[in-house]
């Protein structure tokens, strides 16, 4: 019976590839001779204005054709066809042909009521959605240059949180879709693209995309079950529309500019600071201008050694689209190459889809087959910090030169060459992935489908990574050295697959008033990564990259390496999810879904694999009702809808379960030459088998409210998640002994995230100009109502701010990943400050010009007690405005997006003042200056509390408003172009990140962090650029 | 015909559920994913050769605590353990460099101190190896029955160490003698005399199986061997005061053939590492490898690219007799912006020993080995042991280390004790021996706390009776035991 499916299987592969052959080849829409040709002008009922790119489509037949830039367009038919005009944000129209000339006027689509959204094997009209699910079109995003999806859906969706965690080029914002989800898993969303769930997130150039649907509710997202749990964002990429070929291409060409980071001394400030500090301070270095005089004439800026000035963003885009009949075709091709605005970054993709469709009565064949080549260059990681430790009076460097000057003795030698490398180091990476989809939809009868997808994902990874080697000459004693595991090639290869299937019969029937449609699916997934790595140190050569030139220290591995940057452990995972799904709608007036899922996943331990998860929801179109005629013409539609969801989530470390044996921290050396190094094992982390499913319950109460003709519409939720039997990262004890992982994930502990959204569209037309104004307001309340019994608090270890251990913590009752600080009240400045300050234990030795900790507690200590909350990097509140205006020939688009209620913990300028770099410190409290706030630095962080990094004294307000993107563009008059040949040709000029609103002093208050932990630290972090372009658009 | 179609339609769904149905039975079969690329844990263990490779890891943790754990080392008796005693101040770059360090210096621990979070969790990972050594290989099964005895044998020998580092720093332990299972993680402390009790059980089963290193080839060296296990066992019974234990113990000792190598300079030198006066060391190298130790970049003056911790007060200067040739080959002078310029020579690097300063692999990769246990420290506790019971003994002992401390010089030179010494004079002719005989290694603070002079000596420096014997349990270990883990006194 297998065998037979496959055989099927295959004879379709091969049908549908000669189908795709087809479509390819023979593009050329026929033309039937014997009917004459009906000609008119399609125009808009509200302005008049002809419609250009309207299509025109003879029903029952082949022929379709498109209207020009004046609203014409010309088919052959005969007296009796029937016509069929669309146009994309219109209803669509069928005419009965009459006569020769046949002119339509298509109305504003404003209802958009039955527009269609997709919710996870399959679709629903708008009116009869019963979740909370928010759509984006192409439209919403195509303005933005940029290669983060993510970052182009900023502030256009209500309870859609998207902060960039890095300006690198290539980078991904982290997204949060209603509040945090995991602690230790991840909180991506999963996408899926044409029905088929992808890993992460995929990585798709916005030119691919045609609507971007997004599932909030756990009703909704139930469909996709656990893998759902951090929300659904589903992807629909661009299929072609039957009729005349269309070609559009468009280009751009941008530069970057960088604000302004963390002040710092020059060559004279920097002295006179140091002066000071020896004066004031007890400790006192001999400064190293004392012994190397000449060196006063230097005064390096950190700027000119890592930062790439107006680095250019190139992209080009070319759609090539159309259709005839039963099949309709689209071809996307692109190329986005940024490079960063720190040095040896750049970020190169070249994307390529191909999508078709064939449509018969009984079948419906969707193929999408696309490719994405990416070369990226990344920059040392903190190279920003490590230039700004680099004093402006030590030696020039010369980053051609294989050689750095140091002295041992006078802290040259560390940034020296830190600096020296980060400024060479390479890390270049190709990734090569294949993305297919396959869609097989037959009709059993007229009320029965039955549906299948298949599709596989394939990425391919190469990095290469590279320490050049360096002679190191320390100028006082005349002597060279190179440190040959300082230096090194490394190569990781790995390959990311994933495969999914799906089956569903699909049942649909109208009974009288009763709608009823139902659903049973099986969805089979499997991920796998498989990495190795080879590595090698002692590098003869800087200009070659290859392993071959390495002498010492050869090395392979499989899976994860904790040397290497970013790698995880080979794993493979297998999820199995069978699910029914209910739909009921009365009248489309009263409507109801629900839906129980039965999933499986391999990440659990036999025997808690498995996971039932049931949701309900439900919509009252109130406004349908009799008693809501008086009203109507004034609330067009009023909805209100309710949904109770319940989901599983396996988001947690694969193989939880089983304890890995591992070669890492436990080798040994017996041998008497220390020769021959011994190799042993052990296991690095404890397992456990009972790790079971998390469940989160949510409930969502929404409105959908349109009013005056629909210009204004409002779409309004509530909602409160409450997680269960969380999958939390305990902390072991010392003494279990698993020092290098001692976080095990147990089922315990309750998170709650509960929130608002509010999303107000309005749409008009003024005069002859079309204008859209969207709003976002978005808030979400995190918070951990109980870890574990006993235990109320949780350290994240492992960020370091100044060489301290944590900075935030899991706390009852806060939100995940709150700032825990001492707080700090101001700098000694008076005798009975420093009486009472010194009056505090562990405070003893405090004199005048120290930061004052303030012993929270009252215990007359200062001790990790008096730590306190001290607010998070999650804002309170999220708005975007998102504006587009037409008017003639012009258009405007504006999207602004802020936050309110962040906190940042500048870890820039705490590593600055560490360093003594900082340009504050010039003004620090001594005292001849008595009245500063700038504590006295009394050694680094770790030395002494002032400069410690776990104080509040670093804390700023992350409240910002940034103009994210403001385009103008121009469309040349019709006459000109339609000469040429050409249907629209536009010139645009636009800015992202051009204006930002802020208080934060670092260089961007956007601090997306990647994780929990680190959410609103602002440490060496690649900072955003803004980014002035222009380009042009032309379609054929 | 009408029919016929109905038919035909449910084949077709009835085929199509068919089809879902077989592949769902299928699948769900298919949930297992094994560990992928690694071993895991369940594949562990089963032959002579893991049993090796699991006893490697059970030492990882010793090279960690005297050399790579940046915490973890300066937590080393021969840094953290000296500084604040009559012979060392804290040194460095400044008063202040080093919170942690200068905490000890004027013994204002707090509890929060990384150090001894550091020390707390390494030996519970040394701890944590042996025990899955002492758990799993003795399913393994061995066609060399002796060394499946010996590798067990060296894994008691770990664990009885770990425990002492932490006995002797924190008291009573949570003594964990098996891998725990989930549940089980929460363990409260346990006396210190159960603590002693657990480690001199695991040092009898090391002395029983070990050989001597002195019987096999070099290739043993490097491992715990029998007179390893009985130096460490009469250190032990030494700080709990069994003065008949250390004596029973020695004499086992001194019959393995040990003897004190000629000259006390070559000891701390390259060429002194396993001498035949070594009964056990802490094995590094300076290679590509990267199993070098971090002490002698701590130890070594600022400018011999040291951290300049550790410099000798001029109370233990004093204490050295005149023309004592161990006063030069345990420190040297050497002019610092802070303290008193005086650092140990033990553990520096060239000029001052001929051990290089690393040139591969970054300064905290040295090549010195950390000396554990010497034979004139077993000497030392022997004759303390004894001095009472059999003074003439106990000075023959004495003399030993005074006669190689003495080496060529002439006999005026650390003279022989005199044979008629005995009772507290004699005693503190032992303290003072073992004072200058061992300065700089870490044995100081132990020996003034278990004799009870600490608090005499060591008050003007802020050291406190009472409190200061014992180092703080770690704030974080005591927080996530909800109060199972009782907090020293006064902490």
């Amino acid at each position: 019976m297998k065998l037979n499916k496959l055989k099927t299987k295959k004879r379709l592969l091969s049908h549908y590839v000669l189908m795709l052959f087809f479509t390819l080849f023979c593009t050329t829409v026929t033309v039937h001779a014997q009917n004459s040709e009906i000609t008119g002008v399609v125009t808009g009922v509200d302005d008049g204005m002809p419609i250009p790119g309207a299509t025109v489509l003879k029903v029952g037949a082949k022929t379709g054709a498109v209207t020009n830039f004046d609203g014409e367009y010309s088919i052959n038919a005969k007296i009796g066809d029937v016509l069929q005009f669309s146009y994309l944000g219109m209803v669509p129209q069928t005419v009965i042909v009459t006569q020769a000339k046949l002119n339509v006027k298509l109305q504003s689509d404003l209802q958009d009521l039955d527009e269609v959204v997709v919710v996870g094997y399959g679709t629903v009209k708008k009116k009869e959605i019963t979740g909370a699910v928010a759509q984006l079109k192409n439209d919403d995003i195509e303005q933005f240059v940029t290669s983060d999806l993510a970052s182009s859906m900023q502030g256009q969706i209500a309870g859609v949180s998207i902060s960039a965690s890095s300006g690198e080029p290539g980078e991904a914002s982290d997204i949060q879709i209603r509040g945090i989800t995991s602690l230790s898993g991840s909180n991506t969303p999963l996408f899926v693209v044409n029905g088929i769930p992808q890993i992460g997130d995929p990585g798709l150039s916005s030119n691919e995309i045609e609507t971007i649907d997004v599932l909030k509710d756990a009703a909704s997202t139930a469909v996709y079950g656990a893998r759902g749990a951090a929300g659904v964002i589903l992807i629909t990429t661009k299929q072609g529309v039957a009729g005349q070929m269309k070609v559009d291409f468009n280009y751009t060409f941008g530069l970057q500019t960088l604000g302004d980071g963390t002040p710092l001394m020059n060559t004279r400030d920097n002295l006179f600071y140091e002066t000071n500090r020896n004066e004031h301070s007890n400790v006192s270095f001999v400064p190293l201008i004392e012994r190397y005089p000449e060196w006063i004439n230097n005064d390096n800026t950190f700027d000119d050694y890592v930062l790439n000035r107006n680095a250019e963003v190139k992209t080009y885009n070319l759609i090539v689209s159309g259709g005839a009949d039963k099949i309709t075709y689209s071809i996307v091709a692109g190329l986005f190459d940024q490079d960063g605005s720190i040095i040896n970054s750049n970020f190169k993709r070249y994307n390529g889809r191909a999508s078709t469709t064939y449509t018969t009565d009984n079948w419906n064949i969707e193929g999408s087959l696309a490719f994405t080549l990416e070369n990226r260059k990344r920059s040392s990681e903190g190279l920003i910090v490590l230039a700004s430790r680099y004093r402006p009076y030590f030696p020039l460097i010369d980053p051609s030169e294989d050689q750095s000057d140091i002295i041992d003795n006078g802290g040259i030698r560390t940034p020296s060459v830190a600096l020296n490398e980060a400024l060479r180091r390479q890390d270049n990476s190709n990734s090569d992935r294949i993305n297919a989809s396959l869609k097989l939809d037959r009709k059993l009868s007229e009320s029965l489908n039955f549906i299948t997808r298949v599709g596989t994902s394939i990425s391919n990874d190469l990095r290469k990574l590279f320490r050049p080697a360096f002679v190191l000459y320390d100028i006082e004693q005349d002597i060279t050295e190179v440190d040959n595991t300082r230096n090194g090639v490394a190569n990781i290869s790995s390959r990311t697959t994933k495969f999914s299937w799906d089956a569903s019969l699909n049942f649909k029937k109208q009974f009288g008033d009763h709608n009823l449609a139902a659903t049973g699916i099986i969805a089979l997934e499997e991920d796998s990564y498989e990495a190795f790595d080879a590595s090698i140190q002692g590098v003869t050569n800087n200009n070659i990259f290859v392993l071959d030139i390495g002498s010492v220290n050869p090395a392979v591995n499989s899976g994860f390496n904790p040397i290497l940057p970013s790698n995880t452990d080979n794993y493979n995972k297998k999820t199995v999810g069978t699910l029914a799904r209910l739909q009921y709608n009365y009248k489309g007036r009263y409507l109801l879904s629900g839906l129980v899922r039965y999933d499986g996943s391999s990440r659990f331990g036999k025997e808690y694999r498995w996971g039932t998860f049931p949701s309900v929801s439900a919509a009252w179109n109130i406004s349908d009702e009799p008693f809501w005629k008086p009203i109507k013409s004034t609330v067009n539609n009023f909805k209100l809808r309710l949904s109770h969801g319940t989901v599983g989530n396996d988001s947690f470390s694969d193989y939880e379960f089983a304890s890995t044996i591992s070669n890492q921290f436990s080798n040994y050396l017996f041998d008497e030459n220390d020769a021959e190094e011994s190799f042993g094992a052990a296991i690095l982390s404890y397992a456990n088998s009972n790790v079971k499913w998390e469940t989160s319950v949510s409930n969502n109460v929404g409105l959908d409210i349109s009013f005056l003709k629909n210009k204004f519409r409002v779409t309004a939720d509530y909602y409160i998640t409450k997680k269960r039997d969380m999958l939390f990262p305990i902390t072991l004890p010392g003494s279990a002994g698993a020092i290098y992982d001692n976080q095990l994930t147990l089922n315990v502990g309750d998170m709650e995230n509960k929130g608002a959204e509010l999303a107000i569209n309005y749409r008009a037309n003024i005069g002859k100009s079309k204008l859209s104004i969207g709003t976002t307001f978005t808030t979400n309340e995190n918070k951990i109502t109980r870890i574990q019994e006993g235990v109320g608090f949780i350290p994240n270890q492992g960020r370091l701010v100044n060489g301290d251990n944590y900075i935030t913590a899991l706390v009852q009752g806060y939100e995940a990943g709150a700032f825990w600080l001492y707080e700090t009240n101001g700098v000694v400045q008076t005798d009975e400050q420093l009486a009472a300050y010194t009056a505090l234990e562990n405070r003893e030795t405090a004199q005048k010009g120290d930061l004052m900790y303030v012993d929270t507690n009252d215990d007359g200590k200062i001790t990790d007690a008096d730590r306190s909350y001290k607010g998070s990097g999650l804002p309170d509140f999220e708005y975007g405005l998102n504006l587009n205006w037409n008017i003639g020939s012009f258009d405007l688009s504006m999207n602004w997006f802020g936050t309110v209620g962040s906190e940042i913990l500048n870890g820039n300028k705490a590593d600055t003042y560490n360093f003594e770099r900082h340009q504050d410190l010039v003004n620090m409290w001594t005292p001849n200056n008595p009245t500063s706030q700038i504590p006295l630095f009394r050694g680094a962080g770790n030395d002494h509390p002032n400069y410690s990094g776990t104080t509040d004294f670093w804390l700023e307000n992350g409240d910002y408003l940034r103009l994210k993107q403001i385009t103008l563009g121009y469309s040349l008059p019709k006459d000109t172009m339609s000469n040429l040949g050409v249907t629209n040709f536009r010139l645009f000029l636009s800015a992202q990140n051009a204006l930002t609103f802020t208080k934060y002093s670092g260089y961007d208050p956007e601090i997306g962090g990647g994780n929990v932990a680190r959410r609103g630290i602002d440490s060496s972090r690649y900072p955003i650029a803004a980014l002035y372009s222009l380009g042009f658009k032309i379609d054929f | 015909m009408k029919l016929f179609n109905n038919i035909n339609r449910y084949i077709k769904y009835g085929f199509s559920i068919l089809i879902v149905a077989m592949l769902f039975v299928s699948c769900t079969d298919d949930l297992d994913s094994k560990a992928y690329g690694e071993p895991v844990l369940e594949d562990f263990y089963k032959n002579p050769a893991q049993a090796e490779q699991a006893l490697i890891a059970a030492y990882s943790s010793m090279s960690e605590i005297a050399g790579s754990d940046f915490w973890g080392t300066m937590g080393n008796d021969v840094i953290f353990g000296e500084i604040g005693t009559d012979d060392f101040i804290k040194g460095g770059r400044t008063a202040e460099n080093n919170a942690p360090l200068f905490e000890r210096d004027n013994w204002a621990i707090t509890t929060s101190n990384p150090i001894i979070e550091q020390m707390w969790k390494i030996n519970y990972k040394g701890i944590l190896f042996a025990n899955l050594v002492i758990e799993n290989v003795p399913n393994i099964s061995f066609e060399d029955e002796v060394r499946k005895k010996e590798i067990l044998a060296e894994a008691h020998f770990l664990r009885a160490f770990y425990y002492f580092d932490l006995v002797n720093s924190f008291g009573g332990v949570p003594i964990i003698s098996k891998p725990l299972k989930i549940g089980e993680f929460n363990v409260p402390r346990a006396t210190k005399e159960d603590s002693y009790k657990l480690i001199e059980d695991d040092l009898k089963i090391a002395i029983a199986d070990l050989p001597s290193r002195l019987d096999r080839d070099a290739s043993y060296t490097g491992r715990a061997d029998k007179g390893a296990a009985l130096g460490m066992m009469m250190r032990v019974s030494l700080y709990q005061n069994k003065m008949g234990q250390v004596e029973t113990y020695g004499n086992q000792l001194f019959a393995l053939g040990h003897e004190l190598t000629p000259d006390y300079a070559t000891i701390f030198q390259p060429e002194g590492e396993w001498n035949i006066g070594s009964l056990f060391e802490i094995n590094f190298s300076s290679d590509a490898s990267i199993l070098g130790t971090g002490i002698p970049k701590r130890v070594n003056p600022n400018s011999n690219r040291g951290g300049g911790f550790v410099q000798a007060r001029v109370d233990l200067r004093n204490e050295y007799e005149t023309n004592d040739p161990r006063f030069g080959a345990t420190l040297f002078f050497k002019d610092a912006p802070y303290g008193t310029d005086w650092y140990v020579r033990k553990y520096a690097w060239a000029p001052y020993t001929n051990y290089e300063i690393p040139t591969i692999g970054g300064d905290n990769n040295s090549a010195n080995n950390i000396r554990i246990i010497r034979l004139a420290d077993a000497y030392l506790m022997y004759a303390e042991a004894i001095y009472n019971t059999d003074p003439t003994k106990a000075i023959e002992y004495v003399n030993k280390v005074r006669t190689r401390a003495r080496g060529t010089a002439l006999p005026t030179v650390v003279p022989n004790l005199p044979d008629t010494l005995s009772g507290q004079p004699l005693l503190d002719a032992i303290y003072h021996e073992r004072r200058v005989e061992l300065a700089g290694e870490g044995f100081r603070f132990h020996d003034l706390v278990r004799t009870g002079r600490a608090e005499a000596l060591l008050s003007p420096y802020g050291f406190v009776k009472g409190t200061h014997e014992l180092m703080p349990l770690p704030v974080g270990q005591v927080t996530l035991s909800e109060g199972v883990l009782v907090q020293n006194p006064n902490y």
